[in-house]
């Protein structure tokens, strides 16, 4: 259970970053936090004998608010996230959402760039970010590239990086002004059980645009817009059409094997997670109408 | 010389009772706290276990070539090794080798262990050691041990261990090693002419007691002497079973226990020292033995259980009648199982006036990791049992749980068990202060459910306990006693009963760490007997102190040794006041000297079998008030309150300690906390991903501990144990709370999806479980 003996690079340029990666190979593995990683390589799991720590790439650093919305770099720790004033203008949710990752002595040094390239399936702030439409910035063999996050997942522990190629950040558009996000959870264990996030834009009591990301029970987050089956419904209409449409992504989500809650449990918690998190949405949304109106996360 | 003072000095309030504080916090808050994996002995080698991947298997062959020839080790100690002893060991059943010896019976049992200079090696080496196995079917669950054809997980018949203490050994039984009841009345009658029964099948997880520090040990074992430090809470039986297993004389065994950082009872008896022993031995160096976290939790846990538990009441709201047959799963060796069989079947009737009941316990190996003790073993398995029946009950007559309660439970004095102590506690006075303290009867609500529960633990095990005090010249005093520090606080504790005695501040009394070569014998720390047991022996020596300074006080005073007294760190006879120091200068002649005193506890009667027991009934009574999500079946704990019924409060901030951490232990145990294995045998929640333990956010919004002082305890100063009946009383309250709001559960822990469920089966009468 001790760390084993390794070799620390310590580049400080992208470029260096991304050539030494590339030619480690299975032999490298990307370093910042390390609250996944050594943790890992304890258990025997990674055997990577080279860590290029990240943590001196200027680039990865820094949360800035830019017209349309927020940039958040790889290397920025999840305490950042909680604490940044930009996060908090334009999307409070995000840094509620990351105030309940693990513990403190995570958020202190773990970031949310380690967080989804590790790609754990048992995860807020990938399925978080996909509800709100974040698109994340990778170095893919020397060119810059965009990709959705539900998309940057491709299972548990697998991301559609190749060795040499990085994630540099995540940009977080802000919000239309009557949209409203909702982040809810529920840890059965340490990790979440299942977690689901929402956004929903409504004008007048109606729904203009909404998204549901649900993650945390499958090998990956699934995201689905449902603003064409909402768009134009509010009260009752609304309440009984999200009541069709989550019975049946709860239904048909693909989940994980060997999880200590059976299939029918979690689909049920999908169902009453998911429900709860359009309700209030669109409950949100209609009485805050016109401001930047946001729904704080909670447990279930 | 002497001063003799008229002017007498104000007597300080005495120690006892006070709030003082804990004499181990600085050490341990500024990381100073010297725990058993702090230790480095010259020469000292790293020991790391190979340990089994299957349930139960024949070993074909062991491969050491490879390891052997790994730079850095010295030894590696397989079951060839144990040939020129008798390498079986167990207090209770001497059933379990050192290490595996031509088979292995559960998932995690030591196959081998190496000893290299540094713990990477020695962890290197065991993935170089090369173990062919031969599976068999094994045997994972009590349903599959209790088959008529199920295989034998021990295939001999079991030898008593030399603390077996439980009477005669019940004839082989399948898988059954030990077996305990006890009846009384015409049970079957009394189910005939009850005008209410309530019975059903119920289910209580494996659960490990998760102390911070995993078992640690360091052993040098030179010649025909063994120096041992380890984190053990038993050392002088850890001491006993080492000597007779390795054949040495017991003053040639020496166990020196620093801090323990959490016990719970998993480090009760003998855990890892006789494997550390053992490789010491082959190595001819110290070796170091600390377990991982997943090691340590197949080393002990909890037993799961399962019961099946019948109720009668009579049309007048009299209980009259219970039956209890449980079968308790001990896994792979016995352990503690045949104590908390015992206790457990004690535990069975709940504390009532019974017209006729039947007990029947049984204690089955499985091939799963032993399990031994846990706070309030045996209580905490029964009691949520027969309090929801008890609740049912009510129910069905429509009384209310409180009332039915205090109509029916003993009264002082009343018989708890034939043949046992008649029960020393007020049961209705203590149930109405528990109410009081949750606002029963206030209107909740909705979701909402209030529990009660009460029940009695046998505590104090056996009482053997041996103090010495020694009051140095400047008058500091040095406590020497058994009892292990293990965060309950028994150090203060000690201090403060010899502290009240010599009327000194309780700063100025020392209290160490056991070292069994200078400290005197103490049985044990468990079973809440520290304070009471070994705490009398404290006050027993320091009154022997006391003689002594008030015999050179009389001769001082030239007054009779009646009229003297302790006052602020002297004697006086209520005219003229004199210091200790003053005192042993007078007596020795110089500024020099010592009195030491001692003090004894053992048992008034009897050779100390089980049936004379106990030292006490430790009263395990509690309320909760939860809240029910029906939607997701989420319970959360809102409030707690719980008796300490402790006789005599010697530090009540220790003891509301105590009671809050059993009430999140509880809370624990009956909502979460689960040992869950898969069919081979493999436990499948080793880390605390997947195996949670309750945090601060799991801390009800109130706890209450309500501590009843009567004076009616055999400890210093009318004082008794405590610490223990929180765990059981909180885990049945909050399971009688649950029940009260709606959803009665025969399965913990209570997780979501089990509520949920049950909420499901509940919406559809037809489909109900439960038997009426």
């Amino acid at each position: 259970m001790k760390l084993p003996q390794f070799e620390l690079h310590r580049p400080t340029s992208v470029d260096a970053a991304a050539r030494l990666l590339a030619d480690l190979g299975d032999d490298g593995s990307a370093f910042s936090g390390g609250t996944e990683l050594l943790l890992a390589m304890k258990l025997g799991l990674i055997k990577s004998r080279h860590l290029v720590d990240l943590k001196g790439l200027p680039e990865l650093h820094g949360i800035e608010l830019r017209p349309g919305g927020v940039w958040i770099g790889a290397g920025v720790t999840h305490a950042e996230i909680e604490a940044s004033p930009a996060v908090r203008a334009i999307l409070a949710p995000l840094a509620v959402m990351a105030s309940q990752i693990a513990n403190m002595r995570v958020r202190a040094v773990g970031t949310i760039g380690g967080n989804l390239c590790f790609a754990d399936p048992n995860s807020d702030p990938a399925t978080f970010l996909s509800a709100v439409g974040a698109r994340l910035r990778t170095w893919v063999r020397g060119e810059s590239r965009e990709v959705a996050p539900e998309e940057f997942t491709v299972g548990p522990y697998q991301t559609v990086l190749e060795p040499g190629d990085l994630l540099l950040g995540v940009w977080v558009p802000t919000p239309p002004p009557s949209a409203n996000v909702v982040h809810l959870r529920m840890k059965i264990h340490e990790r979440p059980s299942v977690t689901v996030a929402a956004m929903v834009e409504a004008s007048h009591g109606e729904v203009v645009a909404a998204r549901l990301a649900v993650g945390s029970v499958g090998p990956k987050v699934l995201q689905v817009d449902l603003g064409e089956e909402l768009r134009g419904l509010g009260g009752s209409a609304y309440s009984s059409r999200v009541g069709a449409l989550v019975a049946l992504l709860a239904g048909s989500i693909p989940l994980l094997p060997e999880r200590p809650e059976s299939p029918e449990y979690q689909r049920h918690l999908v169902r009453v997670l998911s429900t709860r998190a359009l309700e209030v949405g669109l409950a949100a949304a209609t009485s805050s109408a016109g401001r930047p109106a946001q729904n704080g996360g909670g447990e279930a | 010389m002497a001063t003799v003072i008229t002017n007498l000095p104000s007597s300080k309030a005495g120690s006892v009772g006070h709030e003082v504080p804990r004499s181990d916090a600085r050490v341990k808050l500024s990381g100073k706290a010297q725990f058993t994996g702090d230790i480095r002995v010259p020469g000292m080698l790293y020991g790391a276990v190979l340990r089994s991947p299957l349930a139960r298997a024949r070993i074909r062959s062991v491969d050491l070539r490879a390891a052997l020839a790994l730079d850095g080790v010295v030894a590696i100690l397989t079951g060839a090794d144990l040939m020129d002893m008798d390498p079986y060991y167990g207090h209770a059943l001497k059933d379990r080798p050192i290490v595996a010896i031509d088979e292995v019976r559960f998932v995690g049992e030591p196959v081998a262990v190496v000893a290299a200079s540094s713990l990477s090696v020695a962890e290197n080496a065991v993935n170089l050691i090369d173990v062919v196995y031969a599976s068999e079917s094994p045997v994972t669950s009590l349903q599959a041990a209790l088959l008529p054809d199920s295989p034998l997980v021990h295939t001999k018949r079991a030898r008593p261990g030399f603390a077996h203490g439980l009477g005669q050994l019940p004839d082989p039984e399948g898988n059954v090693c030990y077996r305990y009841g006890f009846s009384k009345g015409d049970v079957s009658n009394d189910f005939v002419q009850a005008a209410v029964v309530v019975e059903g099948e119920y289910r209580f997880p494996a659960v490990y007691q998760y102390a911070l520090e995993t078992h640690s040990v360091v052993a040098d074992h030179r010649g025909d002497e063994v120096t041992i430090w380890a984190s053990c809470q038993h050392p002088f039986l850890v001491r006993q079973e080492i000597a007779d297993l390795f054949d040495l004389d017991l003053d040639r065994v020496r166990l020196i226990v620093p801090f323990l950082g959490g016990g719970f009872g998993s480090k009760s008896y003998t855990k890892m020292e006789p494997i550390a022993v053992a490789i010491s031995r082959k190595a001819g160096r110290p070796v170091r033995v600390v377990n991982r976290v997943d090691e340590s939790m197949v080393t002990t846990r909890r037993h799961n259980m399962v019961c099946r538990m019948r109720t009668a009441a009579s049309a007048t709201g009299e209980l009259i009648a219970r039956e209890a047959d449980f079968w308790l799963d001990t896994g792979a060796y016995a352990d503690n199982g045949p104590r908390v069989t015992a206790t457990a079947g004690d535990a069975a009737p709940g504390p009532y006036r019974w017209r006729s009941v039947r007990v029947d316990g049984r204690c089955v190996y499985t091939n799963t990791a032993p399990a031994g003790s846990y706070r309030a073993f045996g209580a905490i398995h029964l009691q949520w049992i027969g309090e929801l029946q008890v609740d049912e009950i009510a129910r069905r007559l429509q009384v209310d749980p409180l009332e039915f309660r205090c109509r029916n439970v003993l009264p002082v004095g009343g018989e708890v068990r034939a043949g046992a102590k008649p029960l020393d506690a007020d049961l209705v006075g203590d149930l109405r202060k528990v109410a009081a303290a949750i606002d029963w009867g206030q209107p909740r609500t909705e979701g909402r459910g209030v529990g009660l529960s009460v029940g009695l633990l046998a505590a104090g095990a056996h009482p053997v306990s041996m103090a010495t005090v020694r009051l140095g010249a400047d008058a500091g005093a040095t406590v020497l006693v058994g009892t292990t520090e293990m965060g309950q606080g028994a150090r203060t504790a000690m201090a403060q009963i010899a502290a009240e005695v010599l009327a000194l501040p309780s700063e100025q009394v020392v209290v160490r760490g056991t070292d069994t070569q200078y400290t005197p014998y103490d049985r044990s720390t468990g079973a809440s007997r520290s304070t009471t047991v070994a705490g009398k022996a404290v006050e027993l020596a320091a009154r022997d102190v006391l003689a002594a300074l008030e015999e050179t006080a009389a001769a001082k005073f030239e007054v009779p040794l009646d009229r003297l007294s302790a006052r602020a760190g002297g004697v006086t006879d209520g005219e003229r006041w004199i210091s200790h120091q003053d005192l042993i200068r007078a007596r020795f002649g110089f500024a020099g000297g010592e009195l030491v005193g001692h003090g004894m506890v053992q048992p008034s009667r009897g050779s100390g079998s089980f049936a004379e027991g106990p030292v006490f009934w430790e009263v395990c009574l509690a309320a909760a008030e939860v809240a029910v999500d029906p939607v997701t079946g989420v319970v959360r704990v809102i409030r707690t309150a719980s008796i300490a019924d402790v006789g005599r409060a010697i530090n009540p901030q220790l003891i509301r300690r105590q009671d809050e951490g059993a009430t999140l232990q509880a809370i624990g145990n009956a909502l979460f906390e689960e040992m869950r294995y898969d069919p081979e045998g493999m436990l499948l929640n080793d880390t605390l991903l997947d195996y949670r333990v309750p945090s601060a956010l799991d801390v009800p919004e109130r706890m209450t501990c309500v501590i009843v002082e009567n004076g009616d305890g055999p400890g210093p100063f009318g004082a008794k144990g405590c610490g223990e009946g929180a765990f059981a009383g909180v885990t049945a309250a909050i399971a009688t709370a649950v029940a009260a709001a709606g959803v009665p559960m025969q399965e913990l822990p209570m997780t979501p999806e089990r509520v949920w469920r049950r909420i499901q089966t509940l919406g559809h009468p037809d489909r109900e479980g439960e038997a009426s």
